[in-house]
């Protein structure tokens, strides 16, 4: 779908875009809220990368404007544009800053804008984990990442930009794609600072987040009736989620409204979206260890499917060994913009599409060089880092896994559509069936006709073969008939439940719900959190000390502190018994790996003799009933 | 341990959990003749001959393994085994501990090449049974 998707002429988008405008909640601490980027590019310069080159200067900050933004550039394949927002702060900057935000730490209250982080991220998941994070955090050094002191210099800057005209902008677009109308919000934040404010995963200089509001336009009511327009779904873009678990209807409770605004509770640092406050783990997969992560996920499986050890709550709850996690701090306890909030909103339509948001393919913040690109900053809301186009931007709707999903009023004529054609090849099915049919029977009468006559040998095996030929076609065509049947009958339901307005389950599209991480029960727990932090550095120090001064003891010593270091974290999670309970039937399957290894025909042997001693005791108790 | 008397009434009793309660007390019967025989015949190896770390880990699980190791093991699982058949709430968890220790006693002594395939068969089947959703319902309905 190009462009003429978004049409400015039949609706005053900006009222629209005003009616849905949603309500924003930030976590205390929260430093960058979403901004105007006219305001943002005047604090920039304009930079370019080639490969293996220093990068060049293109526009110097103070003559950077968005029209220069989206002047046309050509500069080879692989050439990286993008704009830099602030040089990193000087020592003193440095720690007059440092020192201000620890002051404000210790000495203000819970009620002001400061961050307390709750039960560690490491507290909540297991060892492989905690050693993965480590070894996350030492690749830092190696990758290209944002300086230390940028989200500093950053905070000072957007605080100074907000002391001069303190605004919250939002830039929407209005869009129709198949039988929607999509009203897209996009959000641009000077910076993502989750990494060094929040425990997170990365900073970057820019950030591009959006929601999409999915209603059906009824064009028989007028322009100014309320009821022209009605939402049915909407999709908030958060991590590692994707396609229809991205979306919630419109009348779940999972979507907090206040009025008409749907609520939402943006992460900390990171400024995904979330329907319900909380604090959600988010799992990163690094990419070399994607193999050993499908290997851990199928032993999951089997130890849930097949040895039946864990719930289906487990499951869901499951954090695989082999990706690491990270908290977003999605508590709403800070900042609230929107419609009837302390701080409101400035609307930007993207309708028409500006030259900046078309013109400009680079990245929206500092080029870091990180080959993993977490660390880079991200592209326009119109295009990915590679200058190729978002699908949240052409293609909404099949972002959102809506694209099989008509809106309530043009279901019934998409259902009627489908009766009328499974209608018309039911009539087609009947009439082939009475022409099979007659054929058939008078092919029998023929073959009986035939039958015993030595002479006509052949042609009666020649018919006989024909008549079962026949006989299969007839008796796929009865079965397609009573498909056909069974689906008309599915389509009267699904038309009464659509007459009586019921939508069906709520969140039966959903694969992998997404929610907060349930309050964690910790025994001990700042004890427990304390080990958590300190326990693969211990390990590492106990391997040392196994190799200097007791090197014949090694493996006993590492099975031993393994033990130690499992039973003392199963205590801490309250999980002893299912630690046990694992521990004892991994024995158990190990043990029986073993005898069959040694035994495997004498199992075999015996295994054939007690099935057919069984089936002689079943048929002999069968004789004598 | 000590939730009430085993010797109170006993209340319907799956028929997978009276085989389990029956191969425990068994495999608690087998051991303690076992201890007594190995017992009597070899004594109680408490003395290394070398100070290598090897020879020490080594008598370590000798002890474990000796005729006054396994009398140990064999005691508490025979009342484990009363236990199991009474369906005593703890009783469950006593039994996939024990056999846990006992499963790892038997293949580290399979490591050192002193194989027990059938103490190993015994062990296998005896955490089959514990883990068979009927028996688990009975025990975790019991514990609450």
């Amino acid at each position: 779908m190009s462009e003429t998707g978004s049409d400015p002429l039949t609706l005053p988008n900006l009222e629209l875009l005003r009616r849905f405008e949603p309500v924003m909640r930030f976590t205390r601490g929260e430093m960058f809220h979403p901004m105007d980027v006219n305001r943002y590019i005047k604090q920039c310069s304009l930079w370019l990368q080639r490969p293996k080159e220093l990068p060049q200067l293109l526009i110097p900050q103070g003559e950077l404007t968005l029209e220069k933004l989206a002047e046309p550039r050509e500069d080879g394949f692989n050439a990286v544009h993008y704009v830099k927002f602030i040089e990193p702060l000087d020592l003193l900057e440095l720690a007059r800053y440092s020192l201000n935000q620890t002051v404000k730490s210790i000495t203000k209250s819970k009620s002001e804008n400061v961050f307390h982080s709750g039960p560690g991220r490491l507290a909540r998941v297991g060892y492989v984990s905690r050693l993965l994070d480590a070894l996350f955090s030492v690749t830092l050094l190696m990758r290209g990442r944002v300086s230390g002191d940028t989200a500093a210099a950053a905070a000072l800057t957007y605080q100074r930009i907000q002391a001069e005209k303190e605004s919250y902008t939002y830039y929407g677009r209005v869009f129709r794609e198949s039988c929607w109308l999509v009203l897209q919000y996009w959000f641009f934040y000077p910076f993502n600072n989750w990494r060094s404010g929040f425990f997170g995963v990365n900073d970057h200089e820019g950030d591009w987040e959006g929601i999409n509001i999915y209603c059906s336009e009824d064009h028989q009511k007028s322009l100014d009736d309320p009821e022209r327009i009605v939402p049915h779904w909407v999709a908030y873009a958060a991590h590692e989620f994707s396609g229809e678990d991205l979306r919630r209807r419109w009348d779940d409770p999972v979507v907090e409204k206040i009025g008409e605004h749907p609520v939402i509770y943006v992460g900390a640092g990171s400024h995904a979206s979330y329907f319900l406050p909380g604090e959600y783990l988010a799992e990163i997969e690094v990419p070399f260890l994607s193999p050993l992560s499908i290997v851990e996920e199928n032993i999951f499986n089997f130890w849930v499917n097949v040895l039946h050890q864990d719930s289906p709550q487990v499951r869901n709850r499951h954090i695989n060994l082999f990706r690491i996690p990270f908290v977003d701090y999605a508590r709403g306890d800070g900042l609230s913009i929107g419609p009837g909030q302390p701080k409101t909103w400035e609307a930007s339509p993207l309708n028409p599409v500006p030259e900046w948001v078309k013109g400009y393919r680079g990245l929206w913040g500092l080029y870091a060089g990180d080959p993993i690109s977490g660390e880079n900053a991200p592209a326009g809301p119109r295009y990915n880092r590679d200058g190729t186009v978002r699908r949240d931007w052409y293609d909404p709707v099949g972002w959102a896994g809506l694209d099989a999903v008509a809106p309530p009023q043009e279901a019934l004529a998409a259902l009627e559509c489908r009766r009328t054609k499974t209608l018309e090849s039911r009539d087609e099915t009947l009439k082939k069936i009475a022409e099979k049919s007659e054929e058939l029977m008078g092919m029998g009468i023929e073959a009986a006709s035939m039958d015993g006559q030595a002479h006509l040998k052949n042609e009666y095996l020649l018919e006989m073969e024909q008549i079962r030929s026949l006989s299969n076609e007839l008796n796929n065509l009865r079965r397609q008939l009573t498909v056909e049947d069974a689906k008309l009958e599915a389509f009267e339901i699904e038309e009464n439940l659509l007459r009586n307005g019921d939508l069906g389950p709520l969140r039966a599209h959903i694969r992998r719900p997404q929610v907060p991480s349930a309050d964690f029960n910790l025994q001990l727990s700042k004890l427990a959190e304390i080990f958590a932090a300190i326990s693969v550095g211990l390990f590492m120090v106990g391997i040392v000390l196994l190799v200097l001064l007791a090197r014949h003891y090694l493996l006993f010593g590492l099975a031993a502190m393994i033990g130690l270091l499992i039973f003392i974290e199963s205590y801490f999670r309250r999980q002893t018994v299912r630690m046990i309970s694992s521990f004892t039937i991994a024995l158990a399957i190990v043990s029986a790996v073993v005898l069959l290894f040694h035994f495997f025909w004498e199992i075999v042997v015996g295994t054939v003799l007690i099935a057919g001693l069984y089936i002689i005791w079943e048929n002999i108790r069968e004789i004598k009933t | 341990m000590n939730q009430g008397s085993i010797l109170q009434p006993i209340p319907r009793r799956p028929r997978s959990v009276a085989i389990l309660g029956s191969l425990q007390i068994l495999q608690s019967l087998g051991l303690l003749v076992f201890g007594l025989y190995r017992l009597i015949q070899f004594g109680i190896p408490l003395d290394a001959a070398e100070q290598t770390p090897e020879a020490l880990l080594n008598s370590l699980f000798e002890v474990i393994t000796s005729g006054l190791g396994i009398i140990l093991v064999a005691v508490p699982l025979f009342f484990i085994g009363f236990a199991l058949l009474r369906l005593k709430s703890w009783a469950w968890l006593w039994a996939m501990t024990f056999q846990g220790f006992s499963l790892m006693v038997i293949l580290f002594e399979y490591i050192r090449h002193k194989p027990n395939y059938p103490a190993m068969a015994l062990g296998v089947l005896l955490v089959y049974y514990l883990n068979l959703r009927e028996v688990q319902e009975v025990f975790r309905s019991r514990r609450g």
